[in-house]
């Protein structure tokens, strides 16, 4: 097993004597992309600035490829580089600004301009090269921050809420244009987000972090599906998450295999390949296995065992076994009328426009974990 | 109102024909008030980049003590200065007293107040996150430094120039640490000041008109430096 | 470019003159008159010694005063007779040497409203402008003319203090005496000044003063006080000689129709206010 590229062991923060930040240990590996999700307050741009060597925690290291930082924190630094939530570009033009960081490692003229050619292409904005930096909108400034992080190739790609001041339609494709240029490279990365479903779709491995500790850590399938305590559920808000594979499209509805299982879902965009499937609690409905019904719009109706009931409130989340995990979401009275306990034999049914679909492209590394 | 235009005229006049001791008097108020603006530049920058930058505790404090700094009469900097330089002392074996480097000195004490107050606060319009984004694309402490001294060019140019103008400008602690000499210690202020005293008020005009061109030429300098933008 | 400017003014000031290696406390009428330039360039000429060695501090004659008392300067050239004997009895000063002398004039408005044209001793004048509380402008800052002026208010046993038509100017006496002028009141002064800013004034000389105004060049005594001893005893001997004499005797010819100062050169006995005829 490789020694992965950064990592935190016994770190601990405190602001004003109060401990704000504290993890035991914590690793990024090379060619992953590590996703933080916490909510605000959590501590999430406490440890980007950890691993950052931006801030020196209380007690605790930082070790880079494996080994505790020695000497100087100047030449860590350059072989890593940070996004933040606000672009915070200098008052020069966007080519200036891109290249900057290589200014700083003293990179000649001629092989800056290269490079800072190429990721201002590689982002989309090589005829904003001029332009100030201060006349950009919200998304463009975001890209130029984007391409001045990785035009300096680093070994670490932190990133502290990149998109979270963005509307809807730039972040989405700006989470599409990171996502292909992370898999291209070998950069580690470290995505911190409070959004759950940027974590869901850029994450290898998805790490949830409340009240300065880190609560789990593991595939997004699992955390998401498969939460650690009663904190990260309320969190993360516990639904089904499954890996699927596509087996064919037609008109808008694709069949998805999910462990055995035939899904239909419908699908706006082309899908491919493997997906991830989700679906949210309150659009499962349960009925009685025996129950016959007729045609309904729900086309996707499978037989399944309750495996456990738990509670909240006025409400009762009821997870299940369809040959996948599968989580609804019912009233308290549904849960009594229907006699419901562990055992119960049910059928669960959905729409499939209630399906939503994710897709997975492959990396250059497989995480190990 | 005559008097005016004639000092004009005498300014003109000294300019043109090459007046020997009027070009050596500007260019020693030149030479001291840039000096002692460089010197309160390289101080105030120092500390404003920590008061900035660090917040401290106790920031808050440091900056009322400067900002009251701002408005120390330059006739009592003069003095204390004097008395420190005076034979008798603390810093009397340095034999500084009535040349141009006691000037300096006091200007500085004069100008670095100004400097600093203004410089804190100018720092303090940039991001308050940059500094962490500059270290995090790779600077040493000095580039980031630098950068960000750039970055707010715009207001640190001018605080430079008020500490200038603080500088040149006054003249009372150059006359009581200068001695206002003929030849070593005499700068168009205190000139001027002379020539009232003497009664020669054209020559005193034209002075304080020559005076009025140099702070002009350097101001011109400073503010296109200031306000040229980088791009379109 | 912040560090070349250091850099450059270091030079500068380096290669400028100043220094405090020989400091003269010299009185602003003499300055005002543009005396001292002349004598300063001419001494150090003469004398090899160098031009910014010589370094004149121009102020009030209390200001000088104290700072030969802490030995902050060699020697002092002033025109205050008593503080001067004070000086030499606290043992600070020694070897003085009368140099030249003027006389003080009481300067008033032309039109004369206390009548004091006629008056022969200023004394006597002072009585009368008090009487007709005419304006009165004072140096107010202990130098020499200050002192002599308030020793006429009290052999006219007169307390002019803060009367509202004595006004303390506290300044120099040129811009003293354009303030009288402005204000159109009267002044005491001496004639040197006045000569030289006779004609930006509206005022006119009235009565003169028996008394001639004494200028003394005392050194700082080097057995008390670590001064330059070579040099002040040079300046001195210069200040004496012939050749700073026939400067002084001809000071101002020129350009106002008569000398302004009267040489002293020869008398040296250390007994404030006595002179030769000149």
């Amino acid at each position: 097993m490789t020694l992965p590229k950064l990592g935190v062991r016994s770190v601990l923060v405190e602001r004003g004597g109060r401990p704000i930040l504290a993890v035991e240990e914590l690793d990024v590996q090379a060619g992953e992309v590590l996703a933080v999700v916490g909510p605000n307050g959590a501590g999430k741009s406490t440890l980007i600035h950890v691993l950052a060597l931006l801030e020196r925690p209380s007690g605790g290291e930082v070790l880079f490829d494996g080994r505790p930082l020695r000497g100087s924190l100047l030449p860590y630094r350059r072989r890593m580089a940070v996004v933040f939530q606000e672009p915070l570009l200098l008052d020069a033009t966007v080519e200036s600004n891109v290249g900057s960081g290589l200014v700083l490692r003293g990179v000649p003229r001629d092989e800056r301009e290269r490079r800072v050619r190429h990721w201002l292409k590689r982002f989309g904005i090589e005829d904003l090269s001029g332009r100030s930096a201060r006349t950009l909108s919200g998304g463009e400034a975001q890209r130029a921050s984007l391409a001045r992080a990785l035009v300096l190739e680093p070994e670490v790609l932190l990133l502290d809420e990149p998109f979270a001041a963005l509307d809807e339609p730039t972040r989405r494709a700006l989470i599409d244009d990171l996502d292909r240029v992370l898999g291209e490279t070998d950069t580690a990365a470290v995505f911190v987000t409070h959004d759950r479903s940027e974590a869901l779709r850029l994450g290898d491995r998805v790490a949830v972090i409340i009240g300065g500790r880190i609560r789990q850590v593991g595939p997004p399938t699992q955390v998401f599906s498969a939460p650690a305590d009663e904190e990260v559920a309320a969190f993360l808000g516990v639904e089904t998450i499954v890996p699927g594979y596509v087996r064919s499209i037609e008109g808008g509805l694709a069949v998805i295999d999910v462990s055995g299982r035939r899904v239909e879902a419908a699908a706006a965009a082309e899908v491919d390949g493997e997906v991830l499937v989700c679906l949210r609690p309150e659009d499962v409905v349960v009925s009685p296995a025996e129950d016959h019904p007729g045609p309904t719009s729900a086309r996707n109706r499978l037989p399944a065992v309750v495996r456990r009931v738990v509670n909240i409130g006025p409400l009762a989340r009821v997870d299940l076994d369809a040959g996948f995990p599968l989580v609804a979401l019912i009233t308290k009275q549904s849960l009594e009328e229907l006699s419901l306990d562990a055992g119960s034999r049910v059928a669960a049914s959905f729409k499939a426009t209630a399906v939503h679909l994710i897709a997975r492209h492959s990396r250059l590394h497989e995480p190990s974990a | 109102m005559e008097l005016i235009w004639d000092g004009i005229r005498e300014a003109f006049r000294l300019i043109f024909t090459g007046d020997a001791e009027v070009y050596e008097i500007t260019l020693l108020s030149l030479t001291v008030s840039g000096a002692a603006t460089a010197i309160a530049l390289v101080i105030g920058l120092s500390i404003a980049s920590v008061l900035a930058f660090r917040a401290p505790p106790g920031r808050t404090l440091a900056l009322s003590f400067l900002n009251s700094g701002m408005a120390l009469p330059p006739v009592v900097v003069g003095l204390v200065v004097a008395v420190m330089l005076w034979r008798t002392g603390p810093l009397g074996q340095l034999h500084l007293l009535y040349t141009p480097a006691a000037i300096v000195a006091a200007q500085a004490v004069i100008a670095t107040p100004v400097v600093t107050a203004l410089s804190v606060v100018a720092l303090q319009t940039l991001h308050p996150k940059l500094r962490l984004q500059v270290l995090a694309l790779g600077a040493s402490r000095w580039q980031a430094a630098w950068l960000l001294f750039r970055e707010a060019r715009l207001p640190l140019i001018a605080a430079a120039m008020a500490g200038f103008g603080a500088a040149i400008s006054e003249v009372g602690a150059s006359i009581m640490v200068g001695g206002n000499i003929k030849g070593s210690t005499r700068t168009l202020t205190t000139a001027t000041v002379l020539e009232v005293s003497r009664g020669n008020l054209e020559s005193a005009m034209a002075l304080a008109f020559i005076l009025l061109a140099l702070v002009y030429a350097v101001m011109l300098v400073l503010t296109i430096t200031q306000q040229r933008r980088r791009a379109s | 470019m912040v560090t070349a400017l250091v850099a450059l003014a270091a030079l500068w000031t380096a290669s400028c003159g100043g220094g405090n290696d020989f400091v003269v406390g010299a009185t602003t009428s003499i300055q005002d008159t543009g005396l001292l330039d002349v004598l300063t360039e001419a001494f150090s000429e003469e004398s090899g010694y160098d031009v910014a060695a010589v370094t004149p501090i121009v102020a009030g004659s209390g200001q000088i005063l104290d700072l030969a008392r802490r030995g902050e300067v060699d020697a002092v050239i002033t025109h205050s007779p008593q503080a001067e004997a004070q000086l030499i009895a606290d043992g600070d000063g020694v070897d003085r040497r009368e140099v030249m002398h003027n006389f003080y004039v009481l300067v008033g408005p032309l039109d004369d409203p206390a009548g004091v044209r006629s008056v022969l001793s200023p004394a006597q004048a002072l009585s009368r402008i008090a009487a007709a509380e005419s304006m009165f402008i004072s140096r107010g800052d202990n130098s020499g003319t200050h002192v002599r002026e308030l020793a006429l208010w009290t052999e006219a046993g007169i307390d002019p203090a803060g009367r509202s038509w004595y006004q303390e100017s506290g300044a120099g006496q040129g811009q003293s005496l354009l303030l009288a002028s402005d204000k159109a009141a009267y002044m005491l002064v001496d004639s040197s000044t006045f000569t030289v800013f006779q004609d930006r004034l509206e005022l006119e000389p009235l009565v003169f003063d028996e008394e001639p105004n004494q200028y003394a060049f005392i050194r700082v005594n080097p057995d008390k006080h670590a001064v330059n001893e070579a040099a002040a005893l040079a300046f001195g001997e210069f200040l004496t000689s012939p050749a700073a004499q026939r400067i002084i005797a001809e000071f101002g010819s020129e350009r106002y129709g008569q000398p302004l100062f009267v040489p002293d050169g020869a008398a040296s006995d250390g007994e404030p206010g006595v002179a030769p005829e000149p």
